[in-house]
């Protein structure tokens, strides 16, 4: 127990360091606790969204297709909603996002073709029913009374339990077992007997369940969702894949469900930051892209320093150590 | 038993490839077949783009060219330079006899005025100038270069932000297109030089938003670290549903009313949160008769009768100032509805030299000067 919080403390300075940084570089800005709370209300349906990639991700799939997805998800639920209401919004959303992640993940069981290759051709397909679905003007707009689940205290709430239902997946059930050691070896995994055609469909399905709340929150908490093309729909997916791979660099410290959202906050607060510091558009992707690195390069490499330091001291000469 | 399945697969892709080649697909569609049009345009243009403005670019180009008797061929494309340059390239193979497309930077245009040349295809742009002072000359020299228009959007840029200043505004956040693009760096020149001029606060500036997620991260993310800011500008986006993202980030923050919002750009979402006292001021409605113009002096040129004699023919297309919900209510039915700007007749009886001998820059211009909502609505209402 003492060694979890202990990690878990450690895991928690990655944001309070980014965020002292800036602190100190626009004190008047950044030092008050509603830009605290911004940060942290949009590290919400990222770190969501990054639920919904990650299964599949440590099983080794890519899957290109959740951006498209989502769009497909919150436009159904839109639609849906301006004819059943509430109920309307998030089964339509619910059952969107499942259907075109099961499809997903049939195809990529049965097709046996790399998922990379796969899932972008389906992007640009599911890109195109998306289009479709929002009508002529390219989005869907639901009415301010049915986005109650984009404000507070509702989306903390539907947070929390995603973030309980991810966890609970990924540490409780033989399926969490089972998509690490796919992940780790496919084929040591199916000669131990694990389905792992299987495994990987139910990441698809599992991913699709966080993909439409995903979509119901981007739906509720912009009022619209917008169709896109030409893959631009992967841009969704682009930064929860950042923070997939901040956390799982941190999994040795935390777990992956606090992990996730501890990598989306710390790229939040950047993005902020910068914001708040006057920085240009270009500069951010820089320094997200350094900071990527920096953080990867530290934890990746965290047991070769540790090493080459003891290697040093040992050897130090007796009377250098005084 | 193979066998006899192979032979009827073979038999059966042998009549599709017949059929293909039958007389239906001489029909005109929208990737063209041959028919008996005089001439034919090429078009490269997103046109799985179901974005009512996008639509309406489309249909103004293919009305301006239908009504001098030619044929529009369109060719998908993402608007980037190298894929435009493959377009271009896959049209001339398709024979057209001119090529209208929107530039994605001034490098690209020798490249293809080399091509075109090679080819003897005219070529003309729309919605963007040549800001490079060498690339201009060399193009503007060409004789197969027909000309385009384009807005000022430097001084639309200055105008909106002087607009917004008059009406308050102090502490100014913007949202633009990806820097490199010719219009958003004359935007952004644009308002700066609006901000230089009125003493406001420029606070920041966000590029190449394209998802509604980013467009309320970047809202709540101003509204958090800038708490002074009493104004969003809006110079330009290819994001879906920009404006209403923009206006549920302020209403969830309790801004809605309270920051001045505009807009370069009509759309069509304007006019209720204009209603509602929410959104403020737009400058626009240059999206559809840049297009329309710029086609008409393509087609001109093609049939042999350019506007001007004596080179290529530049037009700079104005821009319209919205600021009521009636306006914005009359933009959406006669702008973006299915009767384009101008129709096939006006077009053939007002602008093409062959039927009217008077066109000519300085009569395009007078038609501009006339150009605007009341007008539109008052001829075709």
């Amino acid at each position: 127990m003492k060694k979890f919080l202990l990690n878990t403390v450690k895991a928690l300075m990655l944001p309070v360091i980014i965020y002292c940084v800036f602190l100190c570089i626009c004190f008047d800005r950044f030092s008050n606790w509603n830009c605290v709370y911004t940060i942290f209300l949009q590290s919400i349906i990222p770190t969501i969204t990054a639920y919904a990639v990650a299964y599949g991700n440590i099983c080794g799939v890519f899957d290109f297709t959740v951006g498209s997805a989502l769009i497909i998800s919150g436009a159904v639920g839109g639609l849906c909603a301006a004819k059943y209401g509430m109920a309307g919004l998030i089964l339509g959303a619910f059952g969107a996002g499942i259907l075109t992640s099961v499809v997903t993940g049939a195809l990529n069981q049965v097709l046996k073709i790399p998922s990379l290759v796969l899932t972008m051709g389906l992007t640009m397909i599911y890109e195109i029913i998306g289009k479709q679905l929002a009508g002529q003007f390219g989005f869907v707009q639901i009415e301010n009374k049915y986005a109650v689940l984009g404000s507070t205290p509702y989306i903390i709430i539907v947070f929390l339990a995603s973030a309980l239902l991810f966890y609970f997946i990924f540490n409780h059930t033989k399926f969490s077992f089972h998509m690490r050691a796919v992940g780790s070896n496919e084929l040591v995994a199916k000669n131990a007997g694990i389905k792992t055609g299987l495994v990987k469909f139910k990441s698809f399905v599992y991913g699709g369940i966080f993909l439409s709340v995903a979509a119901i929150l981007t739906l509720s908490q912009s009022g619209s969702v917008g169709a896109q093309t030409g893959l631009g729909s992967v841009t969704i997916v682009f930064k929860p894949l950042i923070s997939i791979l901040l956390a799982l660099v941190l999994q040795r410290i935390c777990n992956l469900t606090l992990g996730i959202f501890i990598s989306q906050f710390s790229l939040n607060i950047i993005f902020i930051g910068l914001i708040a510091a006057g920085m240009p558009d270009t500069f951010q992707n820089v320094v997200l892209g350094l900071f990527l690195l920096i953080v990867m390069i530290f934890f990746q490499n965290a047991d070769r320093f540790r090493a080459r330091s003891s290697r040093l001291k040992a050897k130090r000469p007796a009377g250098a150590r005084g | 038993m193979k066998k006899l399945i192979a032979l009827i697969l073979t038999l059966a892709m042998v009549a599709c490839l017949f059929v293909g080649c039958s007389d239906d697909a001489d029909k005109p569609d929208e990737t063209g077949g041959k028919t008996d049009a005089s001439f034919t345009i090429g078009f490269p243009w997103d046109t799985a783009n179901t974005d009512a403005t996008w639509i309406s670019i489309y249909e103004s180009v293919k009305v301006a060219v239908e009504a001098a008797g030619g044929e529009l061929i369109t060719v998908q494309t993402d608007l980037t330079a190298d894929n435009l340059i493959n377009n271009i390239t896959e049209l001339i193979s398709r024979d057209v006899d001119g090529i209208l497309f929107m530039p994605a930077s001034d490098s690209m245009l020798p490249t293809v005025d080399a091509m075109c040349a090679e080819a003897g295809v005219y070529w003309a742009t729309m919605f963007r100038t040549i800001s490079d002072d060498d690339i201009r000359a060399q193009i503007y020299a060409s004789k197969w270069f027909a000309g385009g228009c384009n807005e000022d959007d430097e001084a639309c840029a200055a105008n909106i932000v002087k607009k917004m200043a008059e009406m308050g505004v102090e502490n100014l956040c913007c949202i633009n297109i990806a820097k490199g693009d010719t219009s958003s760096d004359l935007r952004d020149k644009g308002a700066a030089k609006g901000v230089q001029e009125t003493g406001i606060n420029l606070l920041n500036t966000t590029y190449g938003i394209t998802v509604t997620t980013d467009m309320t991260k970047t809202i709540n993310s101003y509204i958090a670290a800038y708490p002074e800011m009493d104004g969003i500008l809006l110079l330009g986006t290819y994001c879906p549903s920009a404006l209403p993202t923009i206006e549920k980030a302020l209403a969830d923050n309790g801004k809605a009313g309270e920051v001045i919002v505009g807009r370069i750009d009509f759309d069509s979402t304007m006019g209720d949160y204009l209603a509602e006292g929410s959104f403020h001021v737009s400058y626009g409605g240059q999206q559809q008769i840049d297009p329309l113009m710029s086609t008409v002096i393509l087609v001109n040129k093609v049939l042999g009768t350019p506007i001007n004699e004596d080179g290529a023919t530049i037009i700079i297309t104005p821009y319209l100032e919205l600021t009521s919900a009636d306006e914005a209510a009359q933009y959406t039915e006669f702008f973006l509805g299915s009767t384009p700007i101008y129709t096939k007749e006006e077009i053939s009886q007002k602008m093409i030299k062959k039927n009217n001998p008077d066109v000519t820059v300085d009569y395009i211009y007078e038609l501009l000067d006339a150009f605007s909502v009341a007008d539109v609505v008052a001829r075709h209402s």
